[in-house]
């Protein structure tokens, strides 16, 4: 196992190094590739200089802006959609028809509305995050064992009982899973509403540097979106790991 | 009427006819309002106006050209991501130190938002079509990698061992063998990377290209040619529709085996 993470440094290692190799040597034009150790450089003062950290803040708040309000507003939407019937007819054929409709696409009907601040932002991430969270919270509400429901009310459960200590905590592993389907799709989402419209943000920063030949920078910011990516990715499973692990083990 | 409330109960809770007239009753109000100016007429035209101009769109060739122009980027691009993916999902799965060697790599560069290479891909690749083929081909290769590389490993040593009873030998079993049993697997990747693909086309259209619907909607949107851009929208939702549907078609066809295959094996 060990060994197996020494390989695979080694040959990140060795990628970077490559890296380096090409550009010092200018294999491929500076002004494209710029060398591994000045996009770090670059990086760092970036940081420093508070230019990186405060587009990553307005890129992160937009992202989980767009993504709480879908959790706010489409957690309970399932809900209802899965225990009353009506409901779930009446919202369903909508949803179908609203879901091949990618929030990429619909990125320059919101510009039109609502221009290119953050609301048209957290609108587009809202969007995108909506449909994986209904549809995970819809079929895990559903799939709860009715027997678990039927012995709760048989023992005298209030409604609001079943659905807080039995319905909730069953669907939660599935609904958790649409939580953390949406979260790397809100931050492609935002991204890419950063460099379709707007004037800050990540996105913008890549796009915004490479234009004007400021290679490097664009470079920091690429690194900078990469480590969102992989720190999300890795808390998301971390917290897989601490709040749905049981419900592994329990089906093992 | 003699049915009474039982009819209607039934409706409310049977079918789906409340939904289908909860949609009627919004795109109605949508006609009446932009109609009786309650609405930014300019912003929003009367669905009729959309609808005409989809038709116009489709008469004059212009919106099936853009069509044709993302499907291609999209198949091009995907066929890349196709023989990347199972091709380094195969051998990671298949051999333990090519797993070592790539797999912190790529589990550093998967997260990756690929939107957020465009423009250092313009860099290297200019502003045409191969760039946009390039980010398709980088965002379709992930989800087939990961499901190769899973499919392959969860097929059984019980198959490869008999498969060596019977004189199958790698490099043949791995054709025979291997890629088969792990196609269920395959496809459920090549299924979400095709869906991925189409809108990994489009966003790289609006942002570099002189066509496919991706610059139609920018280009319509910037032009104010607003109900034209409506129609993009709609077809790029289309095609998405009619991809995927095609898509679970063709894997009826072909995978149906597996369906069965898989309960038996569960049972």
């Amino acid at each position: 196992m060990k060994q197996e993470r020494a390989l695979g440094l080694v040959f990140l290692g060795a990628l970077l190094g490559a890296w380096e190799l090409v550009a010092r040597l200018e294999l491929v034009s500076r002004r494209y590739f710029p060398p591994m150790t000045h996009v770090i450089l670059t990086f760092l003062q970036l940081s420093g200089s508070l230019d990186l950290p405060l587009d990553l803040g307005r890129s992160l708040g937009r992202m989980f802006g767009g993504f709480f309000l879908a959790v706010l507003l489409m957690v309970p939407l399932g809900f209802l959609m899965a225990r009353v019937r009506p409901a779930y007819n009446l919202f369903e054929p909508l949803v179908e028809t609203l879901r091949p409709l990618s929030a990429p696409a619909i990125i320059p009907v919101v510009m039109l509305f609502l221009g290119v601040g953050n609301a048209m932002k957290i609108f587009v991430v809202f969007y995108a995050c909506a449909f994986p969270i209904l549809i995970n919270t819809v079929d895990g509400v559903r799939g709860v064992d009715p027997v678990f429901v039927h012995t709760a009310r048989t023992y005298g459960a209030t409604s609001q009982e079943i659905m807080r200590k039995v319905i909730l905590p069953a669907a939660w592993p599935q609904i958790f899973g649409g939580l953390r389907t949406s979260l790397p799709i809100a931050l492609i989402v935002v991204i890419t509403s950063e460099l379709i419209g707007g004037n800050d943000g990540l996105g913008f920063f890549i796009l915004n540097n490479m234009r004007n030949f400021y290679i490097r920078e664009s470079y920091a910011g690429l690194l900078m979106v990469g480590l969102v990516g992989y720190g999300l990715n890795r808390v998301a499973m971390v917290l897989d790991a601490r709040f749905t692990a049981w419900d592994r083990k329990g089906r093992d | 009427m003699r049915r009474g409330g039982g009819g209607i109960r039934r409706l409310l809770y049977e079918t789906r006819c409340p939904g289908y007239l909860f949609m009627g009753l919004l795109l109605g109000f949508w006609e009446v309002a932009a109609l009786a100016d309650l609405v930014d007429a300019d912003f929003i035209p009367r669905i009729t106006a959309i609808a005409v101009s989809c038709g116009e769109l489709i008469r004059s060739g212009e919106l099936p050209q853009h069509v044709a122009r993302t499907l291609a980027r999209t198949f091009q691009g995907y066929a890349w991501g196709i023989l990347l993916g199972v091709a380094v999902g195969a051998a990671s799965g298949l051999w333990r130190p090519v797993h070592a060697l790539l797999g912190l790599t790529i589990e550093i560069l998967r997260p990756m938002p690929v939107v957020a290479t465009i423009p250092i891909g313009i860099l290297f690749l200019g502003m045409g079509n191969r760039m946009n083929v390039f980010v398709v081909a980088l965002a379709t290769t992930w989800p087939i990698y990961v499901n190769t590389f899973q499919g392959v490993r969860r097929v059984g040593a019980e198959l490869i061992d008999t498969g060596r009873i019977f004189g199958c030998h790698p490099p043949r079993n791995i054709f025979k063998i291997v890629l088969p049993a792990a196609m269920p697997f395959i496809v459920s990747g090549l299924r979400v990377s095709l869906a991925i693909g189409l809108i990994v086309a489009v966003i790289s259209e609006m942002l570099v290209s002189g066509d496919g619907l991706g610059h139609f909607i920018v280009d319509t949107a910037q032009a104010f040619r607003v109900p034209e851009m409506y129609a993009g929208v709609i077809a790029t939702a289309a095609v998405g529709y009619a991809l995927n549907r095609t898509f679970l078609a063709v894997e009826n066809r072909f995978m149906g085996w597996h369906k069965g295959f898989t309960a038996q094996r569960a049972a």
